[in-house]
């Protein structure tokens, strides 16, 4: 499959929006907003490996079939999260010790 | 002044077996069939060595306060059983062996869409193998199979590391195998040769390779953070350093309840192959027994909690893994009954595989429905950690995938070495492996129930008559296993030619000589039926 042509410019301004990005998730580390601090932080971490995937590892550029499978992995990835914290996320919900 | 042109060469009929003798060519072969003979002489030694292990263990228990070993050699007996049968034999067995040979003749191709990564990855196999067997030299392991911490990390003084090392080496090869089916089966089928034309067998193995793709890097990784806590005091499972020991667990069982499915796959894929054929009859329903696979490939991945049910997995958490576990019974019913369809009103023959292919299906069922005790919360909590479990999972493991490997194995047995063993003595072993089978595991069940703890090196007085039915199992069940060992060498020189279709099949892989050639076809084949095809195929049947 031939390279596919990715103008200069694409990466730079990914770059940029990336340390944006970053420079939000430091700001808003200030901010006090109790569980929402963790939901915000990762919600920016996740449009930034997204883009990182996108742009520079050429995800958007590939085979629907390549595409399918990344995107695969990363549903398998969620599974496994969030099957994990229906665990310890209803943990201390029952008026019992260690349930 | 011109010569004649010399005549084409004949197309050579030489087989892939006569074809360059020597070890080299057979250590550095790139050919898919010879690379499923070098897994089928591993694997076939990997599981004489873990059988070894669990002869030792049940002989120890003919006595009450145990016969033969002390606490801590059987603790590493029944350790060096479970890893060795589980990596080393249950994991590569069928997609290794006949997966390898199989599915390139299946979809008419050549070879696998990578054939040094296939060679590499018996390599990287056989690494992780003597890796494990040093470690287990060197003074064994004690942890179980099933690495649980904080004993793994913290208390065991066995050799963790270096056997966890061996494991996670071999994981690797996992991953090429199933990397390489997943290209091969979506890019190298001959023309013709559409998705719902495939055999079943390449639907499972399909599916097989898409869990062994999923799941098998989650293995590698817990196992190198047991390995870093272990050697290094890094935080991961030990809540002194700021772990969580339930994490382990989440994390292993994320992969090996999914392993599972790795062993149980490939053996639903043979069978789909058996009954069809030796019952003259299309499989019932194609497209459920196809999807099923599918199915239980991803539903495999939802159901791991029903391992942890009393491990301090939360009760809500254990209510949802509780009704996902019964939701993956449905796939595997769908195969189930549409075999058993399949017979219906088919002119059944009771040949050797077919032999094998009824005693997975009555043993599988045992096993599967023995999975829905322990998938319902009540139930669980009596019989966790019991020989219940240990059962059920033999039926499973042993029931199930063994069978219908050694139901496999027979069937494409002509094709592999183009000869036939002695079928009187084959059924005869069909019917010693069955009877040896039940005869060690069922009488488990009942002890389990009771309240005999797996892997206890010592139990009450009454228990021992159980305990003495299922040893006398265990030996008639060695018999049963040494036997087509020894058949099937003798027939590999001294058996009856099979030619190409011993079993008038419809698969492509017998539309080529017995042994095929080192190409596997003489010209690319193409597909002109639906798989099953034997009303459609009947005339090219009978010539053959
Ligand atoms: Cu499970």
């Amino acid at each position: 499959m031939a390279e596919p042509i990715v103008r200069k410019r694409t990466y730079w301004i990914v770059y940029v929006v990336l340390l944006a990005l970053t420079l939000l998730t430091v700001l808003l580390g200030y901010l006090h907003m109790g569980e929402f601090n963790m939901v915000v932080a990762i919600a920016i971490a996740t449009i930034q490996a997204s883009l990182i995937a996108g742009f520079f590892m050429h995800a958007l550029y590939e085979a629907p079939l390549v595409r399918v499978v990344t995107v695969g992995g990363v549903i398998w990835f969620l599974i496994m999260m969030t099957l994990t914290l229906t665990d310890y996320h209803t943990r201390g919900w029952l008026p019992f010790p260690g349930k | 002044m011109t010569t004649p042109q010399a005549p084409p060469a004949a197309p050579s009929h030489i087989d892939y077996l006569s074809e360059r003798q020597g070890i080299w060519p057979w250590l550095l072969t790139t050919d898919h069939k010879r690379i499923g003979l070098l897994y089928t002489a591993s694997i076939t030694g990997f599981f004489f060595i873990g059988g070894f292990f669990a002869l030792l263990m049940r002989l120890h228990l003919l006595e009450p306060k145990g016969a033969l070993f002390g606490l801590e050699t059987y603790n590493k007996l029944f350790t060096m059983h479970g890893i060795i049968m589980v990596w080393f034999f249950l994991i590569p067995s069928i997609p290794g062996t006949l997966g390898n040979f199989l599915i390139p003749m299946m979809i008419g191709a050549k070879d696998l869409a990578f054939p040094k990564l296939n060679l590499a990855s018996w390599y990287v196999f056989m690494t992780g193998g003597i890796v494990t067997l040093y470690s287990m030299l060197r003074g064994g392991v004690d942890t179980g199979w099933t690495f649980y911490v904080p004993f793994s990390t913290t208390y065991s003084t066995a050799y963790v590391a270096g056997a966890a090392i061996g494991i996670f080496i071999a994981g690797f090869s996992s991953i090429m195998t199933g990397l390489n089916f997943i290209v091969t089966i979506h890019r190298m089928r001959a023309p013709g040769m559409t998705w719902f034309r495939m055999p079943i067998f390449l639907w499972s193995m399909y599916a097989t390779s898409l869990v062994l793709v999923l799941a098998t890097p989650v293995l590698a990784i817990t196992l190198l953070m047991v390995i870093f806590e272990r050697l290094f005091r890094v935080g991961i499972f030990d809540p002194s350093l700021g772990g969580d020991p339930v994490l382990f667990q989440h994390m292993f069982w994320f992969y090996s309840h999914p392993a599972v499915y790795i062993m149980i796959l490939p053996a639903m894929a043979v069978i789909s192959e058996i009954i069809p054929t030796f019952s003259r009859k299309p499989i019932f329903g194609y497209t459920a027994v196809a999807y099923s696979s599918l199915g239980i490939a991803v539903v495999g991945f939802l159901v791991w909690g029903h391992h942890m049910f009393v491990a301090g997995l939360s009760v809500y958490s254990a209510m949802a893994f509780s009704f996902l576990s019964y939701l993956v019974a449905i796939p595997s019913a769908i195969k189930v009954f549409n075999w058993t369809a399949t017979m219906v009103k088919g002119s059944v023959s009771w040949d050797t595989p077919m032999l094998y292919a009824i005693g997975f299906l009555g043993l599988f069922t045992i096993g599967g429905m023995t999975g829905l005790f322990l998938a319902a919360l009540g139930i669980d909590v009596h019989v966790t950690d019991t020989y219940f479990v240990v059962a059920h999972f033999h039926y499973i493991m042993v029931g199930g995938a063994v069978m219908g490997y050694l139901g496999g194995v027979h069937y494409w047995w002509p094709k592999i070495s183009g000869k036939m063993y002695p079928e009187g003595l084959a059924r005869l072993s069909a019917l010693i492996v069955f009877i040896g089978f039940n005869l060690t595991f069922f009488p488990q069940f009942i002890l389990g129930y009771l309240g005999m703890p797996r892997r206890y090196a010592a139990y009450p007085d009454e228990f021992q008559f159980l305990h003495v039915l299922s040893t006398a199992g265990a030996t008639i069940l060695g018999v049963g296993y040494i036997l087509p060992l020894c058949y099937l060498i003798w027939s590999w020189k001294y058996g009856k030619p099979a030619g190409r279709n011993p079993w008038r099949a419809t698969g492509l892989e017998w539309q080529t000589s017995s042994p095929p050639p080192s190409h596997n076809f003489e010209v690319t084949p193409v597909c002109t039926h639906p798989a099953y095809d034997f009303e459609g195929m009947k005339e090219e049947l009978e010539l053959a």
